[in-house]
């Protein structure tokens, strides 16, 4: 997996969990070991959700 | 052109209809309501940590070290403490902000809060090694000698010498949370209005007759028993005097400031007759009886400061509209020597005094409670003794006036009854339409029976009933109002249970074995096995935080008792007793923080490892123990089993038994009163503060938030409406089987404007009603705003939303609260 920020690559489990908010959603924020920015990740693919996902909070309709 | 600029230009009518309802109130309010709205030090805490600006007030803990440092070894404590405060109420600098006409404040100055250092060593030694500048470092080094002199000294450590190793080990380590009067060292004080408003003076008149009556009767007695009677009594009376003869001095002190200010630096010829007027009523008060509404609003102000003087105060339980309604109707409606928007502007003036006001406690207890000062929930409306509504103009003033004050505390929690006058809540929704949060909404019918179920209050009684703190009512009255913190026995992240009961009382996280050894789950052959491992779990901490509370009040009454508060209790000064010895008729209750995911973690163990077989126990705890890190679909199975909010009887009965359980549970303990000890299942911020608690069989990971009440469907996971929910919610008993249980919803702003919306809500809370559940409370904020607010919270720093239990401005809590907030659901009505 790769970090958004800084661009380090390693396996997820070394991005440390934070936490989801949405249980019934695969995503969650982790944080990058090198740089310590915040990015969410899907766990299905285990690779950093799209970009126009980052920083949303998961589940969070903005249409409403 | 800022944003702020471009949005004050907006007129009011336009700031109304973007729904800014924030920029709104301040063109509504009045010059001085918006000077002293802002001049505000916000006492809130991000995380655990103050806002910028605001330090310790060291003037209390300088006076109680030194009172105790020259006390005779002979003097009893009671008088010690006594004096101690008292040296506080006479020497303490005070101050009285420009405009405001509610003075007292219980700390030096307006960014300072007072430090208790009778309270907790933990807590005093956590405020010295605090580094984020809370202390200044002039006066650090004598912080730390003071907080030394008190190690060995505080409460805790009285309490902790009746407490085994194992406890004291458990209670900072192994359990999630569980007993705090040691550690969290706050009270929840009720008054008897009756007796306070009779002024102090009659109150020092009765002491003094009990005095003297029982310095006669140890002489003239002829048993051993009448002999050495009395003399704990005289002590306490002693006491008490000490404190509100103080009290009174203190008042008189504004008294003073306020015509020195007047007579010799006021310009302003109106602000100088009210400076001369606050001078006469804090000469009377709370000496005297009030007779007017801002004598009254001013007497209880006194109380406050004299409360959370002597002990932190985490609560405000009162009831304003009831209680002061004789002041307002003949200040207002019969001799209109004030008029209603005068009113209002008092009220408003009352509510930003009380914003003010913080206290220094617990790491724990500012997380637990972040974004809030409090929580300071006033209670308003309801029936009166004899079951009429008492909603009157008065509890539309308080409302009114909450819509331009806009403070997260304190906030209101109102009582709704089928005899609520619609124009009363008309100005209910207006608020929770405002975007406050608040009121929360209390079903009287089911909280008056609840009240005579558990605890056998008399029906007059228990429609006296004011919140003690967010969600559990108790009466007013000589022998029900409390003097303490009951849910001091409470446990943080009762799912934990769950969890607990998989691994045979081991929490995961410590290795340690925190509680009773249910059996090796794996060979659990039913779900009834599973369950009944569940429940002995949750008795286990139920016992062990039920026995600590009793023991810590008996410490207080025999060691450590607080006689500011005792004198304010008529059964106290009748009898000579303190607060915690003289028993008031128990309200107790056991909060269960953040419980509310149980029954789904129960459910999708009965589908998915008992009765659907496509899991075995084993894996569940290795996918447990991972953390579900690489149990990704495994973990999604978890997340779509039955889920609570959905009207899904599967898992609607799961809860429902376990509600039924609770109950038997609750009965299975009494306090040395004989009262039961119901459960109250919330959460406040919590599900934040416990996140730490390890991963859950209904999918949550370690580290997510756990659900946001304490039967609130968790955040997406009621899918079906919002008359599913209360369908849901619906199902349990609500009088016999907790002592209050909170339910969260978000309303979408949009659909709830104008008429319509207030119809389609009416229609809503009916139904809420009829279904018997007792309590709900609502955001109105619509994500568009709150995501602006995090993208750029200096302009949106007035923005208010609802916790859980309490109301807090956004931008002052933790990222993951608000993505917390931001994850519920958006419930469409209709």
């Amino acid at each position: 997996m790769k970090c958004i920020h800084c661009g380090y690559e390693g396996p997820v489990e070394s991005f440390r969990y934070l936490y989801n908010v949405r249980l019934d959603e695969p995503t969650g924020n982790r944080e990058c070991p090198k740089c310590f920015g915040w990015v969410l990740v899907d766990h299905t693919t285990e690779e950093a959700a799209p970009d126009e996902l980052q920083g949303r909070v998961p589940g969070a309709d903005l249409r409403k | 052109m800022t944003q702020t600029e471009w949005t004050i230009e907006k007129d009011e009518k336009e700031l109304w209809d973007a729904r800014e309802f924030w920029w709104w109130a301040e063109k509504k309010r009045s010059a001085r309501l918006n000077y002293l709205r802002k001049a505000v030090w916000s006492k809130a805490t991000k995380g655990s940590t103050w806002l910028p600006g605001v330090q310790l007030d060291l003037e209390n803990i300088r006076w109680f070290t030194r009172v105790f440092k020259e006390a005779p070894a002979s003097e009893p404590f009671v008088i010690t403490r006594a004096k101690a405060l008292a040296a506080v109420l006479d020497h303490m600098p005070i101050f009285i902000t420009d405009l405001s006409r509610i003075v007292g404040y219980p700390g030096s100055a307006p960014h300072l809060i007072t430090w208790i250092p009778t309270a907790s060593y933990i807590i005093n030694e956590d405020l010295v090694n605090d580094r984020t500048g809370i202390i200044p470092d002039e006066d650090l080094e004598e912080a730390k000698e003071m907080a030394a002199f008190w190690k060995g000294r505080t409460f805790q450590d009285a309490v902790e010498q009746y407490q085994s190793r194992k406890e004291r080990t458990q209670k900072l380590m192994g359990r999630p949370g569980g007993t705090g009067r040691d550690l969290l060292a706050f009270d929840y004080v009720t008054p008897q209005p009756e007796w306070m408003y009779q002024g102090f003076d009659s109150i020092i008149k009765t002491i003094d007759e009990n005095v003297a009556a029982a310095q006669k009767n140890m002489v003239e007695a002829r048993t051993a028993e009448e002999q050495v009677a009395n003399i704990p009594k005289l002590d306490t009376w002693n006491a008490m005097k000490i404190c509100i003869e103080a009290m009174i001095r203190y008042a008189r002190r504004f008294s003073r400031l306020a015509r020195i200010i007047a007579e010799n630096f006021e310009t302003d010829p109106e602000r100088r007759q009210e400076l001369i007027r606050m001078s006469e009523i804090c000469y009377k008060v709370p000496a005297q009886r009030p007779e007017h509404l801002w004598e009254a609003i001013q007497f209880d102000h006194f109380v406050q400061i004299a409360y959370r003087l002597e002990w932190h105060n985490a609560a405000w339980p009162w009831r304003q509209d009831y209680w002061h309604w004789p002041f307002y109707k003949k200040d207002v409606l019969e001799d209109k020597i004030m008029t209603r928007d005068e009113a209002i502007e008092l009220c408003g003036e009352w509510m930003i005094a009380a914003y003010t006001i913080g206290k220094s406690w617990a790491r724990g207890g500012r997380e637990a409670l972040q974004g809030s000062p409090g929580p300071y929930v006033w209670t308003l409306g309801g029936l009166d003794e004899e079951g009429n509504d008492a909603c009157n103009d008065l509890t539309d003033c308080y409302l009114e006036a909450a819509l331009i004050t806009r403070v997260s505390d304190p906030t209101f929690g109102f009582r709704y009854s089928t005899k609520t006058r619609p124009q009363t809540l008309r100005r209910v929704f207006e608020c929770i339409r405002h975007g406050l949060g608040y009121p929360s909404i209390r079903n009287d019918d089911v909280l008056i029976p609840n009240l005579m179920h558990w605890f056998g209050h008399p029906l007059e009684e228990a429609r006296r009933w004011v919140h003690q703190a967010c969600m559990a009512p108790a009466p007013d009255t000589k022998w029900g109002a409390p003097p303490i913190r009951y849910p001091n026995a409470s446990v943080y992240g009762a799912s934990l249970a769950v969890n607990l009961a998989i691994f045979d009382g081991v929490n995961t996280q410590s290795g340690l074995q925190v509680s009773r050894k249910t059996g090796d789950s794996s060979k659990f052959e039913t779900f009834e096995d599973f369950y009944n491992a569940w429940y002995e779990q949750m008795k286990d901490a139920f016992e062990w935080a039920t026995s600590l509370e009793h023991r810590n009040r008996q410490v207080e009454a025999l060691y450590y008792p607080k006689p500011m508060t005792t004198s304010l209790y008529e059964r106290c000064v009748e009898t000579g007793q303190n607060s915690a010895l003289c028993k008031e008729r128990s309200s107790l209750w056991y909060t269960l923080f953040s419980f509310s995911e149980t029954g789904d973690c129960l459910a999708a163990i009965k589908k998915l490892v008992y009765e659907d077989k496509k899991y075995t126990m084993d894996q569940l705890k290795e996918a447990l123990l991972a953390n579900w890190e690489g149990y990704e679909v495994m973990r999604m199975d978890f997340v779509r089993a039955p889920k609570w909010g959905n009207d899904d009887d599967y898992v609607d009965q799961i809860y429902v038994k376990v509600y039924e359980d609770l109950a038997k549970m609750s009965w299975s303990v009494r306090d040395i009163n004989g009262q039961p000890w119901p459960t109250l299942p919330e959460s406040v911020a919590t599900f934040v503060l416990v996140a730490s608690l390890p991963a859950l069989p209904n999918g949550r990971r370690m580290g997510d938030p756990l659900y946001d009440g304490g039967c609130s469907p968790g955040p997406g996971l009621d899918k079906k409406g919002p008359t599913a929910v209360l369908k849901s919610v619906g199902k349990l008993d609500h009088v016999g089987t907790v002592r209050a249980t909170l339910l969260n919803q978000r309303l979408s702003p949009t659909q709830l404007t104008g008429e319509k919306g207030y119809k389609l809500w009416t229609e809503y809370m009916k139904t809420w009603h009829d279904l018997g559940i007792d309590h709900v409370q609502f955001n109105m904020v619509d994500n568009e705003t709150l995501y602006a607010a995090q993208k750029e919270p200096e302009k949106y720093s007035e923005l208010v939303v609802r916790i859980a239990g309490y109301s807090a401005h956004f931008v002052e809590m933790s990222r993951k609260t608000q993505d917390a907030i931001i994850a519920r659901s958006v419930q469409g009505l209709g």
